[in-house]
Formats: structure tokens, sequence, C-alpha cells
């Protein structure tokens, strides 16, 4: 269905040469399915089998929408249906929109991607810049009809640059599928972070492919909030390519009602004396369904990794379902590889304590879920980051915020 | 302190790299066997060969067909030239002339192979109480202890001869642990098997004595396909061990065996085995290819425990697995699995939570070195009814030298709120100041790397019965020693 859709739109588009390969190998190979194994658990053909639309419409978009989606910092860049909108003027930063930009891929959606993405940006930090406050990445989406969104920018850390961003969807429109493909390049001694905010209503269905490259001596943190959302899929993808690289990897998904989350992760350690670190933890309510693939390349190279993965997840109902993978591939002796997994629920005993000092139930489990997950908030540093994760856990556990 | 020179241990690694395969003999028996090649014919002809009943006939010429239609899989992470598998003998029986009734009748050259092999029939039956079915390129040529075991009701004997006289036992379980379509190996062992095992413990019999099976690959070009069966009727017990050798050949040999456990209410099995196939020559020449299905279901508050130590084969690709059925059944996997110069071993287990209340316990410790691969792969699986399941899995690998390479793919399913699942893993190499230490109390390298694999493996090798112990020890030591310099 969708595949016929794109077929009809590349007809009266020109696509460059980079952009061709990618369609025919797109074509080729079409969307993944339940048969290959990255995407054993998702089952695509369900979101794709809608009909969607490539075409996209304009609209208007006011400040009253905009702070409703906004964490409330200075500078913001926003797009519109995938367009530019608004950019902050900050000396060292700056945003270009290019055609033709031939990235790294993770999967056939990635060379979908390249191949019909129309509006692909490159946002370029300058080297040693450092930026106090985080830079906020607003995507606002609303079409005439049920769209299929590509999304596709490049970002650039200077070496030596301090870069943090918040990213976050908002779908204020019909039924739409995203498409995601974020690449970014972290140079010598540079600082990269994201936080991508995933709370989707029930029109949003959601592809997210993040790659990162590194340099020497740098740092790069992702982490991602999944909060809602009928299907989220996020595929990340961490590439150290030179020596004294750190990767930080935080995960927080609590979901409710029948969503389904699946995040796919990936490292791959190339030289020697890298470190990675990766903790995500779930919650799973009613009909949710949860996926979790980490996976660890350590190569031949590659001696002094220290690697460290742990996935833990609460399940509280029946009918909802986590798989899980954490894998390690290791050519290497000389590392420090482990990682962790595990499903249970909150211990009853603990549970009992505390109302047996007079907590209901309900704010007992709720406190004890947060002290669940306080690990990786504890690893955030940015306070309004830090404020939206405990709203939107408050909201799930449905207890006051206050008492978090 | 003084320390040891390099060239000293390049020496050391040197010898311990050339060591040759101590089982690598060959038997001058005289042995039967038909031309290469796989056809109608040939499963008829083993169908004729062993006597059989027209059921069992159907059964595995329906497996033929299956096997046909199927494709020999490549997800596991190993690399290896495929099998011709019409280039394989798939029945070779050593010559005999009548029918033995005791050990004692056995040739002479046979019964030398078994003393080189360590088995010393003899000897186990006085001392260590192991009654020992032995099975060489397929057939099974010795079984001891069958009398005193008839009187409790045991029997152990080899399947072709269970076919024949329990055909109604063996009817019922066979195929349906592991179906025929189940996989690629399981479809053709069942189409070509000539030989196994076949255990029945009846009801409420706890087996007296370890029963013991030894299966060899001597004659060249040939390839084993035993079928192993263990029935535990209701409230019985036994202990089952399984070994395995084959000569020093330079091609590729290839043993696909099945073996299917059925533990009823209440019964247990378990089931132990030291792996120890020729694993080809230093430069990764040669060495069989051990592609096996094991499998075992486990009724309510049924236990089935696999216990294994692999130190052999090229390429091993083998998930002994559990069912876990019936409410409050159990099912434990503990394994060492060692790799050295060209092996490849992609190995773990399956845990299949059916019914309420089951357990089950995985801890794989694999070991690598030289320029070898090990991987395990698990499943865990809680289906939604069965409630307040538990598992633990731990799974850890060591690595000695930088050439080798260990992976870890764990996949876990859980489907309900009231079941737990643990699951950890590492992977590293023998710390430097673990070394020291031993060192600086007089304890060299080399026996230090020992006593640390030792401690390292000690989980799984305390699982073992005594007489396999002492084995899956030595055979450690010969595996690794001087892997580390």
């Amino acid at each position: 269905m969708l595949i016929e859709e794109i077929k009809k739109h590349v007809v009266d588009t020109e696509l460059t040469s980079t952009q061709k390969k990618s369609l025919d190998y797109f074509l080729e190979n079409g969307f993944p399915t339940t048969s290959d194994e990255d995407w054993k658990y998702t089952p695509l053909k369900k979101v794709i089998k809608r009909k969607y639309f490539l075409q996209s419409s304009d609209f208007e978009l006011n400040d009253e929408i905009i702070q409703q989606y906004s964490l409330g910092f200075k500078n913001k860049i926003i797009f519109k249906n995938g367009k530019i909108y608004s950019e902050p003027k900050i000396s060292g930063l700056s945003i270009k929109k290019t055609r033709d930009l031939c990235m790294p891929k993770n999967s056939a959606l990635c060379y979908l991607n390249e191949a019909i993405c129309e509006n692909t940006y490159e946002i370029i930090f300058d080297k040693n810049l450092n930026l106090d406050n985080p830079i906020e990445i607003l995507h606002f989406i609303n079409n005439d009809n049920d769209y299929f969104l590509q999304l596709r920018t490049k970002i650039t850390c200077g070496s030596g640059s301090n870069v943090k961003l918040v990213e976050r969807f908002c779908n204020i429109g019909k039924k739409t599928l995203i498409n995601s493909c974020m690449h970014a390049d972290v140079k010598r001694n540079g600082f990269f972070e994201i936080s991508k905010l995933q709370s989707y209503n029930d029109n949003t269905h959601t592809i997210d492919n993040t790659l990162v490259d590194q340099d020497r001596d740098s740092t790069a943190n992702v982490n991602t909030f999944s909060f809602d959302g009928s299907f989220i899929r996020n595929n990340l993808n961490f590439y150290q390519n030179n020596e004294n690289c750190t990767s930080n990897m935080n995960g927080i998904t609590i979901i409710n009602k029948s969503n389904f989350v699946d995040h796919h992760t990936f490292v791959d350690h190339k030289f020697q004396n890298c470190l990675s670190n990766e903790s995500y933890k779930g919650v799973y309510f009613d009909n949710t369904k949860g996926v979790f693939n980490g996976k660890i390349m350590v190569r031949p190279a590659a001696q002094k990794i220290n690697a460290f993965q742990s996935n833990n997840n609460l399940l509280f109902s029946d009918s909802a379902s986590i798989k899980t993978k954490p894998q390690l591939e290791i050519y290497a002796d000389d590392v420090k590889c482990s990682h962790g997994c595990t499903i249970g629920q909150i211990d009853k005993k603990s549970l009992f304590y505390m109302k047996s000092r007079g907590f209901s139930e309900k704010t007992a489990k709720g406190l004890l879920t947060f002290a669940f997950l306080i690990e990786v908030i504890e690893k955030l540093n940015t306070k309004e980051i830090v404020d939206y994760a405990k709203t939107e856990i408050a909201k799930k556990l449905s207890i006051e915020k206050g008492l978090l | 302190m003084k320390i040891e020179p390099k060239i000293s241990e390049d020496i050391l690694l040197d010898e311990v790299t050339s060591k040759e395969y101590e089982y690598g003999f060959t038997t001058n028996i005289e042995s039967e066997k038909i031309e290469k090649g796989l056809n109608e014919d040939v499963i008829k002809f083993i169908s004729k060969k062993k006597n059989e009943p027209d059921w069992m006939l159907d059964f595995r010429l329906e497996a033929f067909k299956v096997w046909q239609e199927m494709e020999e899989p490549d997800w596991a992470n190993v690399n290896y030239p495929k099998p011709d598998y019409q280039d394989i003998v798939y029945y070779c029986a050593p010559k005999q002339k009548k029918k033995l009734n005791s050990l004692d009748d056995l040739d002479p050259e046979m019964k030398k192979t078994f003393d080189r092999l360590g088995i010393s029939i003899d000897e186990q039956k006085r001392l260590a109480n192991v009654a020992v079915d032995v099975v060489m390129d397929s057939v099974s040529v010795a079984t001891s202890f069958k009398e005193k075991l008839a009187e409790l009701g045991i029997i152990f004997c080899p399947i072709s001869e269970a076919i024949q006289k329990y055909p109604e036992l063996v009817k019922k379980y066979i195929g349906t642990v592991i179906p025929t379509r189940d996989n690629f190996f399981s479809a053709l062992n069942s189409a070509v098997f000539s030989d196994g095992s076949f255990c029945y413990i009846p009801r409420g019999t706890e087996c007296p004595m370890e029963l013991s099976t030894y299966f060899r690959i001597n004659e060249a070009g040939t390839g084993q396909f035993e079928r192993t069966l263990v029935i535990a009727e209701e409230g019985s017990y036994v202990s089952y061990l399984e070994g395995c050798t084959a000569p020093m050949r330079d091609e590729n040999q290839l043993h696909a065996a099945v073996v299917e456990l059925v533990a009823l209410d209440s019964a247990e099995i378990k089931y132990s085995t030291v792996q120890n196939w020729y694993p080809g020559d230093k430069n990764g020449k040669g060495g069989v290819f051990n592609f096996v299905t094991k499998r075992g279901i486990c009724h309510d508050n049924a236990k089935i425990s696999w216990t294994q130590v692999e130190t052999g084969s090229a390429v091993t690709w083998k998930y002994p697995s559990c069912v876990l059925k019936g409410k409050n059944s159990i099912g434990e996997f503990f394994s060492v699995a060692v790799t050295n110069n060209f092996q490849q071993a992609d190995t773990g287990t399956k845990m299949v939570h059916l019914g309420e209340n089951s357990k089950s316990t995985i801890i794989a410790k694999g070991i690598c070195a030289g320029k070898s691969n090990g991987s395990y792969r698990g499943l865990v699986k809680i289906a939604k009814g069965a409630k307040n399941s538990r598992n633990f899995s731990q799974c850890d690998s060591l690595l000695m030298g930088d050439k080798c390479g260990s992976h870890t793919f764990p996949y876990i399913e859980v489907d309900n709120k009231s079941s737990q699942v643990e699951h950890e893993a590492t992977t590293s190499k023998i710390g430097e100041d673990q070394i020291f230490y031993c060192n600086q109390r007089g304890i060299g390298t080399e026996e230090a790397v020992a006593l640390i694999v030792n401690g390292y493996c000690k989980e799984v090798l305390n699982k073992l019965p005594m007489e396999f112990a002492v084995e899956a020890k030595k055979l450690l030591e010969i595996s690794l020693e001087g892997s580390v310099g």
C-alpha cells in the first residue's frame, strides 16, 4: 500500500544520483518484515498498511502552540512539516538546507529516507562553541491528509564544542507516520547530548533512526524518554571511530493503553580505551508491548574497552509483554563487558512496608516505581528535562508530582 | 620477583597447541558400510537391515520427504563449508559374526579401543557401577549391566532393539518432543538414524546406577546419526551420561544426533554430556561438525537437568532445551564450552515456560582461546499462562588471547506480570592481578591459569557425576594449558 504511494511519488520528482541509488536499494528490499532478525518482534506491517500521503501542505503556527510543547528553553529551532520555520541567532551555529547528502544508514528505512526526503538540513556547530543551555528542536506536524513524513538532519559538533539538544515531534494534525533520520558527527573532544522526548498522541507512529559518529576524546549522550505512542521504534547507533570515546545511553519507557515501544541500540567499539554505558528502564501497563535489543560490538583492535549495559523492566499487567535481547559480540580479550537484564515486579515486602506506614497502595506502588526509575533520572543534568520526566512519570503513575 | 621470560611462554604455548588429540586413533575393525549418498533406497536399506516394522520405515520416509524440502539454516554465528549430504556414508557397522551376549564376547580389537578411550568397560563394571551402551559408527555394539537393570524393570538398550521389543513405547514417544520437521538436522536424523540408546524407567523407580552411552565415529567418510530416547515414568529418577570421541581425519565428519527426554509427572532426568569429538588440527583442518538437537519435556513437578562440557568438535551447534509444560516443573542447564584454535561453538539453551510456577536456571560458561569463536545463544520464554515462573540466567565468557571472540545472544520473552526473569552476562580475561597473586605464592603461571579456570567452571563441574567430573577437569586442562601468556 505505502510502497505504491512511494512509487507514485517518485515518478514526479527529480532524484539525484545518491537518491536514485538509495531508492533502488529500498525498492529491492522493501519494508522490513518480522522475518528480519532486527524486526522480529516489531510488526511494521500493521503500521504501513494504512494509506498515507507523501505530499505536504502548509499550516499556521502560533506562539501558543509552540509554548505548549516547549520546555521553555530560550533557543529553539522550529520545523513545520519538515521545513525550517525559525532558527535562533547564535554565532557559531549555522543551519543550511541541502539535497544531496549521503548519510550512514542502519535499516532499509534510512535508504527510503535518503531517497525521498525533500528537506535535509545540516546543523553545524563551530569548533569550541560552548552552549550553556540546550537548544530545542521542535518539529510541528499538521497535514491535510494522513501523512508519511521524512525528517532528515545532520548535526556536526565541531571539535571542542559543547552541544546539548532537546528534540520533540509534535503532531497536531491527522494520522502521521514519521520516519526520522539523524546523523550526529561529533568531532575531536566534542561533547554532544540529545534528549528525545517521545510523548505522542495516538495519531502518531514514529521510526526514529539516530546515528552518532564519534572522533577521539569525544562524548555523546542520548537520552530517550518514551511516554506515549502507539508505535515507536528507535534505532540508535554509536560508532566510535577513534580512541578514548565515551557513549552514554539512558532510556525511560513508561507506557500504558496499547502502546508499543521498541528500542534497538548498537555500539560499535572500533578503537581502544573507550567506554560505553547503557541503562534502559521500562514500566509496562495494560496491553503494552516493549522490545529491547541492545548490541555491543567490540572489534579485534579495540582493547581496554569498558562496556556496560543494563535493561530492567517492570510488568504490571498480564496482557503486557516484553521481549528483550541484550547482545554482546566481542573479538578482543582485554575488555570488561557486562550486561544485565531483569523482568519482574515491585517487591511485595517493600510494598507492605509502605502500606503499613499509611501509604495507599497506589501511592506506594507509584513511589516504588519511581525509585526503580531514579537511577536513570539521576544521570540527567538539565533541570528542565528532569522536571519534564517527573511530570510525565507522575501522570503515568497517577500520583502527585510533589511526592517525587 | 622474577618474571618468566616471554620465550618460555611461547615454547609452552607451542607445546600445548601442538598437543595431539588423544583419542585420534582408528580401530582396525572390519566394518560393513554402504555406498555414499542419500535416497529412499538407502533409507529402505537401513530400515531393512535393522529389521524394522513398517511404521518405522514410514516415519523415516516421511522425515526424508520433509528434509528434502528444507534448507540448511545459516543463522548461527559459525562459518563452515556446508557438507555435501550426498558424499556421506549413512550406514556403517562394525562387522559382527553373531549377536553378543556378554561383553566378554566382544572383538578383542574393539575392546582395546574401549580401553584406549578410557572407558574400560570391565573396570567401570566393577568400580563405577555404571551401565554403558557403546555406539560405534552409529551402531550400538555393547550394552553392559542389562540383566541387573531388567530386574528393576528398567529398559536400557540400543534403540534398534527397542523398536523390535518395545514398539508400543517407542511409537508413543518418538518424535513427540522433537517433531520431524523441527529443523533441518532433526529431519535428517529422523530419516537416517541407525542406532542410539533407549532408556525407560518404570513408575516410581530410582535407577540405581548411572546409565552411560559412549559414541565413537571410527570409519572415514561416515556420518553419525544416533537417536536417544529417555522416558522417565511418574516419580522415577535417572542419571544419564554421554561421551563422544572420534579419530583424527583431515575431512570434516558430520554428527547430527537427536536426543529426546520425556519426564512424566514428578520424574527427574539428569543428562550429562562430555563432548570431545575431534576438534580439527591447529590449522583448523578436519574435525567433527556437531549439529545436535536435544530437548526434554517436563510434566507436572518434573525436573530435567542438562549438564554439558563441550571441548571438542570443529563446529558445534547445539541447544539442549526444556519445555516446562507442567506445573512446578524445573529446567536446568549447566554448560562449559571451551574452544581453542579454529573451533567454533554456537551453543546455549531454550527454556520454554508453559506451566505455572515453573522454574529454570541457566549457567553457561564459555572459554575461548586461540582463534576460536564461542557464542551463547539462549531463549527464555515465559508464556502468558506460566504464572509465577522464575528464571535465572548467567552466562560468562573468559577470553584468552586477542584473536578469539565471544558472543552472547540471549532472547528473553515474558508475557505475564507475575514472573521474574534475571539475566546477566560478563566477558573478561583472566586478571593479571589474579595471576600475579598466584605467582607471588609460588604457583607458576600455567598452574595459576588452570586453577582460575577450574574455579571459574566449578559451578558447572560440580553438577557432573564424579567419574565425569574427573574426565572433564582433565579435558579442560588439556584444552587450555598455556593459552594465556
